[in-house]
């Protein structure tokens, strides 16, 4: 099901910034990063999804339905939408508990249903003794996992995240990432999500956006995206044993390979043509060492990002 | 135009309000020691029968310490710093509507007002026997709230449009002052004009309906305008 479908989405602030012609689709179940690097638009983007900046231009469905978000009428679909922006925006003179209670309220909870939706959250992002302490006395990490809590209040079909892992230390990191997995795999919660931290988006996301001056760079299903990105002619073969050097080299000359690189019982190529797994097979063969594995290598989002920025450069 | 009022979000304002060290620290320094004082040093304290014109004083003493209360210390914690902590943008990327989100905050504001000026009175009642009364008194508070309200519908106004409001909360602050000390270290027996706190009343009232009007139109547009 389509969570979220924008279309033609522009908004200028001047001619060098702002977003223009993004298009998009989100479905059930599924995490979109949006990538760029700072300016690219992408807060201009969740801003004016939002209904918080009106766009110039451009269509945008909520769950099947085209709406105009900076309509009274979104207030009634905001229910169904959680987020979790730049800035925390908690009341830092108040306990944790009393600020979620705030957005509970907001979002059509009360009494008992909200303390115990505030308590499972709290336990489940490892807050559970910190309900009661305030805010200031919170650390960053701390700060935005009660963000993220506030967000999922309400259990909102579609989650808007700009940045929510930046500051944060690996075990926050991994705390977070695994409750978002969690949240679109087990609860289908779609997730639009802003990051800088490639790493973390590739272990979570299953769309990319990147995003360069406001226009949309590359778009796709990442793992579509590694495979086209994928180095034609890269390769690791996986030995039985370490061969002999002149092994090596037959198997390297064999596939046309202009690098290699031994490692213990890995070599690593990089040829002028793709390789098969026959043509490996054949050359370890006649260079008689037993080939165990044959790995292409995929592309890292990394390098995909940086790739598809540098190649609009050119 | 329907009011509706957020509970949980009038809770919360409440509660930032008395939380917060900072306004309960100017509302006990500026309603409570330094009214007392001027109070207590201008004469009621020292034996003196309160009349009309102490009590028309000290309405415009009150009636001013409301200003700074109301203006400075409840839409700075309803609206100023709330937009710099970013929680304004949270606010109104909630179901919550423009019109309840003015609606509470202007309630949370007045609620505390009012609690505080009961409060008054009743210590008035218990300490000296009397409570504020008389034409002058009222007309004298009216002047000043309607004061107040034009000087609220700006800072509200300003508030929601400029994300760069603290500079108001600073300004509400020095018209509090402004208005309020002359009383206090000159004479609170200060010879009013009988005609000068109605004249004061209706000015001031017609400024706040003509900001009321463009507060109207202001919350009835979209949220993209204020955010």
């Amino acid at each position: 099901m389509e969570i979220l479908k924008v279309s033609n989405l522009t908004r200028k602030f001047s001619p060098t910034t702002g977003v223009e012609g993004v298009n998009f689709t989100l479905r059930a179940g599924r995490v979109l990063a949006y990538l760029g690097h700072n300016g690219a638009g992408k807060t201009t983007t969740i801003r004016a999804l939002l209904g918080l900046l009106k766009a110039d231009a451009g269509e945008i469905s909520y769950f099947g339905s085209p709406c105009d978000t900076a309509s009274v009428e979104f207030d009634r679909l905001r229910r169904q939408v959680g987020v979790c922006l730049d800035a925390p925006g908690f009341y830092a003179e108040l306990n944790a508990l009393d600020n979620l209670r705030l957005f509970g309220g907001l979002y059509g909870l009360a009494g008992r249903e909200l303390e115990a939706r505030a308590a499972y959250l709290l336990g489940k992002l490892g807050l559970a003794d910190a309900g009661r302490k305030k805010v200031k006395e919170f650390s960053k990490g701390m700060t935005q996992k009660l963000a993220l809590a506030r967000a999922m209040q309400h259990k909102p079909r579609l989650l808007f995240l700009d940045e929510p892992m930046s500051g944060l230390d690996p075990e926050a990191r991994i705390t977070m990432r695994d409750f978002l997995g969690e949240l679109s795999e087990k609860e289908g919660v779609s997730i639009f999500l802003t990051s800088h931290d490639l790493n973390e988006v590739e272990q979570i996301a299953h769309e990319v956006i990147i995003l360069e001056k406001g226009r949309v760079k590359l778009s796709g299903e990442l793992a579509a995206l590694k495979e086209s990105f994928r180095k034609i002619g890269v390769c690791t073969l996986v030995f039985d044993k370490v061969p002999a050097p002149s092994a090596v080299a037959a198997i390297a000359s064999a596939l046309g390979a202009c690098k290699r690189e031994l490692d213990g019982r890995e070599l690593s190529l990089d040829c002028e043509r793709e390789v098969t797994i026959e043509a490996a097979a054949a050359a370890c063969a006649k260079a008689g060492v037993k080939l165990e594995e044959f790995r292409k290598e995929r592309a890292t989002l990394e390098q995909i990002y940086f790739e598809s920025l540098s190649k609009n450069e050119n | 135009m329907k009011i509706e009022i957020d509970r949980s979000l009038f809770v919360f304002q409440l509660k930032t309000l008395l939380a917060n060290k900072m306004s309960m620290g100017m509302l006990l320094f500026w309603h409570w020691t330094l009214g007392g004082f001027a109070f207590a040093k201008k004469g009621v304290a020292a034996g003196i029968a309160p009349d009309a014109v102490l009590w028309t004083n000290y309405g415009l003493f009150l009636g001013t310490c409301l200003v700074a209360v109301m203006g400075s210390i409840c839409v700075s914690f309803t609206l100023v710093k709330p937009r710099a902590y970013g929680m304004v943008e949270l606010l109104l990327a909630s179901p919550l509507s423009l019109r309840k989100f003015a609606a509470t905050s202007f309630a949370t504001c007045f609620s505390f007002s009012a609690v505080n000026l009961a409060l008054h009175f009743l210590v008035l009642k218990l300490r000296f026997g009397h409570a504020p009364a008389g034409a002058g008194f009222y007309w004298a508070l009216a002047a000043v709230l309607a004061f107040a309200a034009f000087i609220l519908f700006g800072i509200v106004i300003m508030s929601l449009r400029r994300k760069d409001a603290d500079q108001l909360y600073i300004l509400l602050v020095g018209i509090g002052m402004g208005t309020y000390a002359p009383a206090m270290f000159t004479k609170l027996r200060l010879d009013i004009a009988a005609w000068l706190p109605p004249a004061l009343a209706a000015a001031f009232l017609l400024g706040a309906a003509a900001l009321w009007f463009y507060f109207h139109k202001l919350i009835s547009k979209e949220k993209a305008v204020l955010a």
